[in-house]
């Protein structure tokens, strides 16, 4: 878990202190932001008690994660053929991982696969408890894709360490990425030298509405 | 020194520029009648018009997803409309979401 926020949270810093502005984030457009709002709404109540005990749940949780995997996919997708040619690229890394993510679950039953031995190595045992609905199952003989499932351990010294895959790691570049361009491209607007110059076309800024 | 300058090159006209000629081509008004006349042109204007709202209706896939498009830009015209608190908390949360929901890890142990 802070393995893939902390890239963000770095970006965001880095971007601050060179001379960006959280709010150029803001008024950055995320497209499709409902549909991502919904998707992890549902992960949320499938994962988590007392949903992901039930048996029905249990029966359809995994294609309903993998349908929840394919928003994600294409809103990004959709930010990053329609979004500010700028800042397109940081949203094809993150399609990049989340698209392999959502290829790995669904060439495996709607689950990603766990490698046993980083969970060992890990946390000492296995924390895939069959008798409610998980995201991951443990990889085997039969698992397709094996190196792109979970397969990279997080330092055990880390809080709540976990076992990420190839697809989260691109994830979370992504996203970090676009958070720090989106930060860094549109300059802080409160600067003494942006106020005193003038376009040398004598046209007002966007955000002034008219010729100062 | 003066070079003998070249001449300018004469834009080739095309054959209907305007709705008017397309009208003319198509069916020869009255030329007594005003409303004739008008009636063709606007005749023109109404194909051409539609022909264009046809073409990108489907070309930019608005035909496949009539529902899902409307209620998304409904929502996000209500995210312009939005309280900037409320807009900074589901703009994060939405980011988050991203994150962890698009992750394919065990979050929800």
């Amino acid at each position: 878990l802070i393995w893939l926020l902390a890239p963000t949270l770095l970006a965001l810093a880095l971007g601050v202190a060179l001379g960006g502005s959280p709010r150029a984030i803001f008024a950055s457009r995320f497209r499709a932001w409902p549909a991502v709002l919904l998707a992890f709404a549902v992960e949320l109540v499938l994962y988590n008690p007392p949903a992901d005990r039930q048996p029905w749940v249990m029966h359809v949780g995994p294609w309903a994660w993998l349908a929840a995997q394919v928003v994600f996919f294409v809103v990004l997708i959709t930010n990053g053929w329609a979004g500010n040619p700028r800042l397109v690229w940081p949203w094809r890394l993150a399609a990049l991982g989340v698209g392999l993510n959502t290829l790995v679950i669904a060439f495996n039953g709607g689950h990603m696969p766990q490698s046993p031995q980083a969970a060992l190595a890990l946390w000492g045992a296995s924390h895939i408890d069959p008798s409610r609905l998980q995201n991951v199952a443990s990889m085997g003989a039969d698992t397709r894709l094996p190196w792109l499932a979970d397969v990279l351990a997080e330092p055990a010294w880390l809080p709540r360490p976990n076992i990420l895959s190839v697809g989260d790691v691109l994830l979370a570049s992504g996203v970090a990425s676009w958070v720090f361009a989106a930060t860094i491209l549109q300059p802080r607007r409160d600067t003494m030298g942006y106020r005193i110059t003038t376009r040398i076309d004598g046209g007002a800024r966007p955000d002034e509405g008219g010729p100062q | 020194v003066l070079r003998p300058a070249s001449p300018a090159a004469i834009k080739e006209m095309p054959d209907f520029l305007t709705d008017r000629d397309s009208a003319r081509a198509y069916r020869e008004p009255s030329r007594t009648s005003p409303r004739s006349y008008e009636t063709a042109v606007n005749r023109v204007r109404a194909r051409r018009k539609f022909g264009m709202r046809f073409a990108e209706f489907f070309a930019s896939g608005e035909a496949f997803c009539t529902w899902s498009c409307h209620s998304m830009r409904f929502l996000e015209g209500w995210w312009e409309r939005a309280p900037m608190y409320a807009r900074v908390a589901l703009f994060v949360i939405s980011i988050l979401g991203m994150i962890l929901g698009g992750s394919a890890s065990g979050y929800w142990d």
